[in-house]
């Protein structure tokens, strides 16, 4: 009897078990492994690692490229939040209210650039952006704007912009499918409580449907807070952090020093610190939205 | 009580499953019949196998290389087949996989003891010094002495995979860099191959005048950029000033290198390279040279079979005239990469028996009929290739004329230093002198680790 009970109290370990044996081995371990290595020298195949102490943080915060990508990242970050974020609000109000015809086109056409594969996307937008047969530079040689013509992925002062367009594109349709199914989710009554009043669209907008999609931009801001920082895939596949680092990232800065420069001790330092700022901007931005909620 | 049993029995499966996890070197249990293993052996199995050292004796070795277009495959397709019909006991089982793939996954894999046995590498301090100083790669100078490697392949090919005197591989291609050009361009332009840089010159304002651009040029994927670099150093400051500082008795960081520099950047400036190069990848650049938009291009000799497939026999190969008159005509020279031996191979012998057969005179035929040359100087009259290759083929093998591809042989930390230098050069945001500077600052830098 005893043991049965036993038994039972151990029933749910059991149902979890698998999940966590793989959680431990493919996500603990390796942090554990990262925060051990970022104390150590270490090339990444060498049987002996060297202990260093705190010497890669200290070179850490000496580093300009670490900073300059840290800067990166803060533009990518503002502009994330901005752009795709609020383009993808003003999409769902739109498709949501009365009188648009052919709502599901557009949805399926906005939502479209996010199941499209980043491998994909980066090598359409490389196209894009090409000086000669680039589409923009075509056009813009077309109507007579030549002097407006640019290698966009080959000068430091446009490139992350590009980027960011490129990376824009891929996310605005997925904020635009989470705020319609949170607009759906919205009580009718506020809007004919709203009409009663003689509230305008825009006073509407306003004062109903963004005050209601309160906890909605909360998680996009936060999403894409944290997919800013470690925003990886799309600058590697387009620029590799390049020209001369003018669209390097931590998250490509921390792959560069850890693989290519087998420098694995201060790689891991670097992405420690980009957890720790993570960790730190986002608890600070809820502890943030919940006073204000 | 049922219940408790399972459990116990699949906790004691998962704490066996998290032991071989953490512990890589112990391997699985071997199976019992070599032969039953050898059919098991699928693509995907990569690790060393015994296939019954106590059966028949025989051997499989694993083979990792990245030699995924057809027509290189075919060379180490070929020479396994021989090597299998002369060796019945060895059986080689190739992985192919991206160069990129190859260098990621190579170093976790030599570590947990599941890597290949053999595999192809690259073979600067960057790759296969760091195998070398760790320990993961075989030192081969006990069959270098056996087979004769020393005598058989150049000097300087030898010293390339040499690290603390211990020979570790055997550098397989030879790469030369030299300038490739459009040979009906040149025709219409009415000129020939230049002998001096003047006449060089001369070529690309003639081309820039009849608007086609003189030398396709890009840099956006940060190396090309590496081989122009190779390229003027020593047709400005001569090989034995690359010789100084390989040496260690002087730097980077002189007027002269600082001079070679700019000779460079000024072919950017006076509009003679391909416009914006920062934002045009090295494939993109290629293209535009295959569709006779450029007239020449400076790349490597891996090229070869590449521009004879899309231009057939419309284009010519010459190395650049030296700048400085008073210097030798000279072209820079490497090996792509070097056959290496994992140190946790248990059957090292074979391993070496195999590199000796992948480049005896049998074998180094079909590495120059398929485009690639191998360490092993041979009569390019005799060879079935086209008339590039030959012409290419004879450059290569003598190598008293070979200056280096500076950036195989420098640590990656000046390579990374030294290609965002050289993008500002490019982009006219650095003198040639701030490069050299650059450069040696972190040459110093990396020496002081005892990476150089």
């Amino acid at each position: 009897m005893q043991l049965l009970k036993k038994a039972k109290r151990f029933a749910p370990v059991l149902f979890v078990l698998p999940a966590l044996v793989f959680y431990v081995m493919f996500l603990v371990v390796p942090i554990l492994r990262t925060v051990q290595f970022s104390f150590y020298t270490w090339d990444g195949a060498s049987p002996v690692m060297q202990f260093v102490g705190l010497q890669n943080f200290n070179r850490l915060i000496h580093d300009p490229l670490f900073w300059s990508s840290l800067g990166h990242n803060l533009i990518w970050i503002v502009s994330t939040i901005v752009i795709p974020v609020l383009l993808g609000l003003v999409l769902a109000v739109l498709l949501s209210s009365h009188g648009i015809k052919g709502k599901l086109l557009f949805r399926v056409t906005y939502f479209m650039p996010v199941i499209v594969s980043l491998v994909a996307v980066g090598i359409i937008w490389n196209w894009i952006y090409h000086p000669d047969f680039g589409v923009i530079n075509q056009f813009l040689r077309a109507i007579g704007l030549e002097r407006l013509a640019m290698p966009w992925l080959g000068d430091e002062r446009t490139v992350l912009p590009s980027l960011l367009a490129a990376g824009s594109w891929t996310y605005y349709g997925f904020c635009m499918v989470i705020f319609l199914a949170a607009i759906q989710g919205i009580d009718k009554s506020y809007y004919e409580v709203a009409k009663i009043e003689g509230a305008n669209p825009l006073q509407t907008f306003f004062q109903v449907t963004v005050p209601l999609l309160k906890n909605t931009i909360t998680l996009l801001v936060l999403n894409s807070l944290i997919g800013s920082f470690k925003v990886f895939d799309i600058i590697y596949l387009m620029t590799k952090g390049g020209p001369f680092h003018s669209s390097e990232v931590i998250a490509t800065y921390m792959f560069n020093q850890a693989f290519q420069m087998n420098d694995v001790g201060y790689g891991a330092a670097v992405s420690i610190a980009l957890a720790l700022i993570i960790a730190v901007c986002s608890i600070s931005y809820i502890r943030f939205a919940e006073r204000n909620g | 009580m049922k219940r408790n049993l399972s459990f116990a029995v699949i906790s004691a499966l998962l704490i066996a499953l998290q032991l071989a996890a953490c512990a890589p070197n112990i391997s699985a249990p071997a199976g019992q019949n070599g032969a039953a293993k050898e059919e098991t052996g699928s693509g995907q199995e990569t690790d060393s196998e015994n296939s019954g050292a106590s059966g028949g004796g025989n051997v499989t070795l694993t083979l990792w290389d990245p030699f995924t277009e057809p027509e290189s495959a075919k060379i180490v397709d070929t020479i396994i087949k021989n090597l299998e019909q002369e060796n019945p006991n060895i059986k080689i089982k190739r992985n192919t996989m991206r160069n990129e793939d190859l260098r990621n996954t190579i170093k976790p894999a030599l570590t947990s003891g599941k890597g290949p046995d053999l595999f192809m590498y690259d073979s600067g301090p960057g790759y296969l010094g760091v195998l070398a100083k760790s320990g993961l790669a075989l030192d081969l100078t006990p069959y270098a002495d056996m087979y004769g490697w020393n005598n058989k392949f150049p000097k300087w090919i030898n010293e390339r995979v040499t690290f603390d005197g211990k020979m570790y591989g055997i550098g397989n291609e030879i790469e030369l860099i030299g300038v490739y050009y459009n040979k009906k361009i040149f025709k219409d332009l009415g000129v020939e191959v230049p002998k001096t840089y003047e006449e060089f010159l001369e070529i690309c304002r003639k081309a820039k005048e009849n608007n086609i651009t003189p030398v396709s040029f890009d840099d956006k994927d940060q190396w090309p950029a590496f081989h122009l670099e190779s390229v003027y150093y020593p047709a400005v400051a001569g090989k034995d000033k690359i010789d100084e500082v390989l040496a260690g008795k002087a730097g980077f960081d002189q007027p002269i290198f600082a001079e070679a520099l700019d000779t460079f950047a000024s072919l950017i400036k006076s509009g003679y390279t391909t416009k914006n190069p920062l934002s045009i990848s090295y494939d993109d650049g290629n293209k535009e040279f295959f569709s006779g938009k450029a007239a020449m291009r400076i790349t490597g000799t891996w090229m070869v079979a590449g521009m004879i497939e899309n231009m057939k026999d419309n284009v010519g190969f010459f190395l650049l005239p030296p700048v400085k008159p008073e210097l030798p005509l000279t072209g820079p020279g490497g090996i792509g990469s070097a056959m290496v031996v994992s140190a946790k191979t248990k059957h090292p012998e074979e391993a070496a028996k195999f590199l000796d057969f992948m480049f005896n005179d049998a074998s180094a035929k079909i590495w120059y009929e398929n485009s690639k040359i191998p360490p092993v100087a041979i009569d390019a009259g005799s060879l079935n290739v086209s008339a590039l290759a030959k012409e290419v083929i004879n450059m290569a093998n003598s190598p008293a004329g070979l200056s280096y591809n500076i950036d195989v042989i420098m640590p990656q930390k000046v390579n990374d230093v030294t290609k965002n230098a050289l993008q500002e050069l490019i982009a006219g945001k650095k003198s040639g002198a701030d490069v050299v500077k650059a450069k040696q600052k972190a040459l110093e830098e990396e020496k002081a680790a005892g990476n150089f």
